[in-house]
């Protein structure tokens, strides 16, 4: 059983990503949507959270949320990838269960 | 699609985006429309937020509704029942 | 019938400055009519929603803290607060108001519904259900 999370905010605005960092599970995904894809950009304050992450949980970035924000996938750290709307919908079906930190 | 907390906006008939921006309640109201989709929108956040359908509106002796087409509302029970019933619930919010 | 499924409300921020705390606790009180199996999660600022002393009079809106006393009476039973959330805003169990329950299995003592968990625990509460509702 695995869970899906969705992070909508900019770590530096709150704290859910950190939050839902510390409560996924090996083999859980985490997709940041909305303001939440900030959280996977290189050089910042949260990054060595998040590459700590990285290995046992899969990191997204839901890429048309990435592109209006203009966060380009070199700008991103290493092992986050980005999907598509289809590709949320995977990651839904796949998982167990979603859950959202607002 | 069950709709709570500031999220009861979205269904009103009222709002006027300018004409360069996306109208989200008519995109709403054509998923349910050409896709059938249900639109349900929760009575109490409804209420608290002055978004009210012929019926509603009646009962409450407000001289006006608001809501759009593709949408009705009901109890909070219906999103309990959609968590029952349905295999993924996805929530989207503030 | 279906099987009763595993119900996880999380409550992440505090009463009062927004509305979300207030309406996450309405959608429990009906869907406890509907006989699932109902956890409430409190982590990071929604630790804030049990504390004691709460007093609204003055901000004229409804103070809503005693209704998770009667959270026991719906069979809601289930109420988990994450200790490190306590911890980084210098809180201690005895800052929260006590909710309890009646167990009909031991011939209805009274007992704590408020369950102290660790973030580890915490995760392991939230991978276990079958649907997660936040707020």
């Amino acid at each position: 059983m695995s869970t899906l999370h969705t992070v909508n905010k900019s770590p530096f605005a709150t704290g859910a990503l950190v939050s839902c960092l510390g409560h996924c599970k090996d083999g859980d995904s985490i997709l940041m949507i909305e303001d939440g894809v900030y959280g996977g950009l290189t050089g910042t304050t949260v990054a060595d959270q998040v590459r700590q992450k990285a290995g046992s949980v899969m990191i997204y970035v839901l890429g048309p949320d990435a592109d209006a924000r203009g966060v380009a996938a070199d700008r991103l750290l290493q092992g986050i990838s980005g999907v598509d709307y289809d590709g949320f919908v995977d990651l839904v079906a796949k998982h167990d269960r979603t859950q959202a930190w607002l | 699609m069950f709709f709570y907390h500031d999220g009861v906006n979205v269904a009103t008939r009222l709002s006027i985006p300018p004409q360069d921006e996306r109208n989200i309640q008519q995109n709403w109201s054509a998923l349910a429309k050409d896709h059938g989709v249900d639109l349900v929108v929760c009575i109490a956040a409804a209420q608290r937020r002055g978004l009210l359908d012929e019926n509603e509106a009646k009962r409450q002796g407000k001289d006006a509704d608001n809501i759009a087409e593709g949408f009705r509302i009901s109890g909070l029970g219906q999103l309990i029942e959609m968590g029952i019933q349905t295999d993924r619930l996805v929530t989207f919010g503030d | 019938m279906s099987d009763v499924k595993k119900f996880l409300y999380v409550n992440r921020k505090a009463p009062y400055g927004t509305i979300y705390a207030l309406e996450a606790l309405e959608v429990v009180l009906i869907g406890a009519a509907f006989d699932q199996d109902v956890s409430l999660a409190f982590l990071d600022d929604g630790v804030f929603q049990l504390t004691k002393g709460q007093n609204t009079t003055d901000i004229g809106v409804k103070n809503f803290s005693p209704t998770f006393r009667a959270l026991g009476d719906y069979e809601v039973t289930k109420l988990f607060v994450e200790q490190e959330s306590l911890d980084e805003r210098g809180l201690t169990a005895d800052d929260l108001q006590e909710v309890t329950y009646e167990d009909e299995d031991d011939d209805w003592a009274e007992r704590p519904s408020i369950r102290i968990v660790n973030r580890a625990e915490m995760a392991d509460i939230m991978a276990d259900q079958d649907v997660v509702l936040s707020f």
